[in-house]
């Protein structure tokens, strides 16, 4: 790419800058709504900082309704349903990249093609398999109608095809069978795409609404999404609550924003990759 | 007896045609094998082969006097060094040459001390605890074959295993590798396309071209005794001069001049004849006509180019003896000296009892 000129670079900035803050300002908007009082945000003039911070209405979201519970399921099921994910992702990825076997390329396609199902086409029936497994209404539930899943397959396969042959080879030589290959060789050399597969799948199980909803039906089983939106609703007074639940809201994101800084580098590759960019 | 065995194997990737045709040899318990070819020439076929990574197409393949063909490369328990090293580039060098140990379940103690000894023979001691990544070319030459070395096993697989190294390197790493075979004593096969590396190294070479065993024999036959037109013009600091024979009523001719043939085995017919530039002499009045085209000053030696009825020749000659470019001079031949080969056929034509 040619080099742009210093005054180029200035309005690049600009525009850049001022996209960014229009991204970022639901959530100041939302972080700064929360410390407010109720008057503040519906009151007719629009003011931007609180006047006197609220500290209050985040113990005020936390008694209203058990948020920490449901961030703490969100939390749990996200996290092994990513381990079960990236486990059974490997396997196969393993075995379409690595193994040599009649109809490899025809299952890939096969398997491809079930990602172009709309999602909404599996609901029901797994919610019957769901169903007579006994696992409706629990936080099993959503964990067991997750573990699988297309996109990581297809992005530890890209990855995983990235590994020089020769490693793998060299390994054999050594004396290594193909499970310790995969675990001890192809996996560490694979450490980004898998990071980056962990984090899509992390956030999207994380935020997941409409599938959870509807098989978990006691409050205990919520996960946050869920919870949210149960709280939104049962607040009558939609407009009396609106700081609290801001308040929850800011909670409820809390965990992403710590993950999000915590890895904050592998989050590019993430992205990238999610839309099917080279990662 | 042998301790590999390969008889009439064949390869064969997918429809194409065959890498590998028709490939006998066999291996002795000890032996330093050099398989030396031009590019794509299937050394590395043969070798991945041998260990297991390719699967044989068809023939016998014998380890120790056993079939291998079906067995998997893990349980051949062969050591292989690899082309391009393949370092596990997210363990340390410690790691990578213990990695080989650790599948096969060693005591810890028992790692620890084995790998310290190989690191100790090849100078990799200090660097131990660095990644791949951080060694330069030789280091991770050493660690390649230090992780075959640890290994508890008889037969050394290397894969142009000296290819990325400078000279100077080469040359070391070369020394290295004898003397390291002699104390170890192990079969090993070691393919390169270098033939210095090949004459230097090997007891026993094994030339290939285009899939198919041209010559098998000591350094010393493969120079003195080629058994073709390839081995004659690929062996050697200089390629064999040959010269084209041909035939009228006084008999069979050079340059206008007779030559003496000598009696050939069963109705076999050479007419190609082919000897060593260190084997001529140039000479002022006799001999075959000889044009200089350029001269190659080596220090102690020189080698005289020349184009003698239309064909290129070279000769070796003492660096005391001056010559110009453009001098119309001749050359002459030791008879003794003399290879006949066979240009249809491409073989060696063999004069009677000798
Ligand atoms: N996986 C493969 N599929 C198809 N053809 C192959 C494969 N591997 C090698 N070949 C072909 O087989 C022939 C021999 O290859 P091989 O790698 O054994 O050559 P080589 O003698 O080791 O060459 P080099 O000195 O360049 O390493 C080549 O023509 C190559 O193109
Ligand atoms: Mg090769």
């Amino acid at each position: 790419m040619e080099k742009a000129t210093r005054s180029e670079r200035i309005i690049l900035f600009l525009i850049l800058a001022f996209i960014g803050v229009f991204m970022v300002f639901p959530m100041i908007w939302m972080f700064l709504s929360s410390l407010k009082t109720t008057e503040e945000v519906l009151g007719s003039t629009m003011t931007f900082l609180p006047s006197d911070p609220q500290w209050s209405n985040f113990s005020g979201a936390l008694e209203l309704a058990p948020f920490l519970r449901y961030i703490w399921n969100s939390f749990s099921t996200a996290t092994v349903i990513v381990l079960a994910q990236l486990f059974l992702s490997s396997l196969l990825a393993y075995a379409l990249t690595q193994m040599e076997f009649r109809g490899r390329n025809v299952l890939f396609m096969i398997i491809l093609a079930t990602y172009m199902l709309p999602a909404a086409t599996t609901y029901v029936p797994s919610y019957i398999i769901i169903s007579r497994m006994g696992l409706m209404d629990s936080l099993a539930g959503v964990v067991v109608s997750n573990i699988v899943d297309v996109f990581s397959l297809f992005l530890l396969r890209q990855g995983f095809l990235k590994v020089p042959g020769e490693l793998i080879e060299a390994a054999r030589a050594d004396g290594a069978s193909e499970w310790r290959i995969l675990w001890r060789i192809v996996v560490p050399t694979s450490k980004n795409t898998l990071i980056n597969a962990a984090l899509i799948s992390f956030i999207g199980h994380f935020n997941n609404y409409l599938w959870p909803s509807l098989i978990t039906n006691s409050e205990e089983n919520f996960l946050i999404s869920v919870g949210l939106n149960r709280f939104f609703n049962s607040q009558g007074a939609f407009g009396q609550t609106f700081p609290l639940i801001m308040a929850a809201t800011v909670i409820s994101i809390l965990p992403l924003i710590i993950v999000y800084f915590l890895l904050q580098k592998y989050f590019i590759g993430a992205i990238s990759s999610s839309e099917g960019i080279k990662g | 007896m042998a301790i590999i065995e390969l008889k009439n194997i064949y390869k064969k990737y997918g429809d194409q045609s065959d890498v590998i045709e028709d490939f006998n040899l066999s291996i002795e318990q000890g032996e330093f094998v050099v398989f030396l070819g031009p590019s794509g020439c299937g050394k590395s076929t043969i070798l991945r082969m041998i260990m297991g990574l390719e699967s044989i197409t068809s023939g016998e393949l014998k380890i120790k006097g056993k079939l291998q063909n079906n067995i998997p490369a893990k349980h051949r328990n062969i050591a292989m060094v690899f082309q391009n090293y393949a370092l596990y580039p997210h363990m340390s060098v410690f790691n990578n040459i213990a990695f080989g140990l650790k599948v096969r379940k060693t005591p810890r103690k028992e790692i620890k001390e084995k790998v310290t000894k190989v690191a100790d023979l090849l100078n990799l001691t200090p660097y131990l605890k660095r990644k791949p990544k951080n060694l330069s070319g030789g280091q991770m030459q050493r660690v390649a074959l230090g992780r075959a070395m640890v290994r508890d096993t008889d037969i050394f697989l290397m894969d142009e295993p000296l290819s990325n190294l400078d000279a100077k390197l080469r040359t070391t790493m070369r020394e290295e590798l004898v003397q390291l075979h002699r104390n170890l004593s192990a079969t090993t096969i070691f393919v390169t396309h270098d033939q210095m590396e090949a004459m230097t190294m090997g007891d026993k070479i094994v030339i290939l071209d285009a899939g198919k065993i041209q010559q098998v024999g000591s350094p010393d036959e493969i120079y003195h005794q080629p058994e073709n037109l390839f081995v004659a013009e690929f062996i050697g600091a200089k390629k064999m001069n040959l010269l084209e024979l041909t035939k009228d009523e006084r008999g069979v001719t050079y340059s206008n001049q007779v030559i003496k043939l000598p009696v050939f085995e069963a109705d076999k017919e050479a007419d190609i004849l082919g000897v060593r530039a260190e084997d001529c002499r140039l000479s002022l009045t006799e001999g075959y006509p000889f044009e200089i085209t350029f001269i190659e000053k080596l220090g102690s030696d020189q080698y005289i180019h020349g184009i003698s009825d239309g064909e290129k020749v070279i000769v070796r000659e003492k660096p005391e003896k001056t010559f110009e470019v453009g001098q119309q001079i001749y050359f002459t031949i030791n008879e003794e000296k003399i290879h006949w080969f066979n240009r249809e056929t491409g073989e060696k034509v063999r004069p009677k009892n000798g």
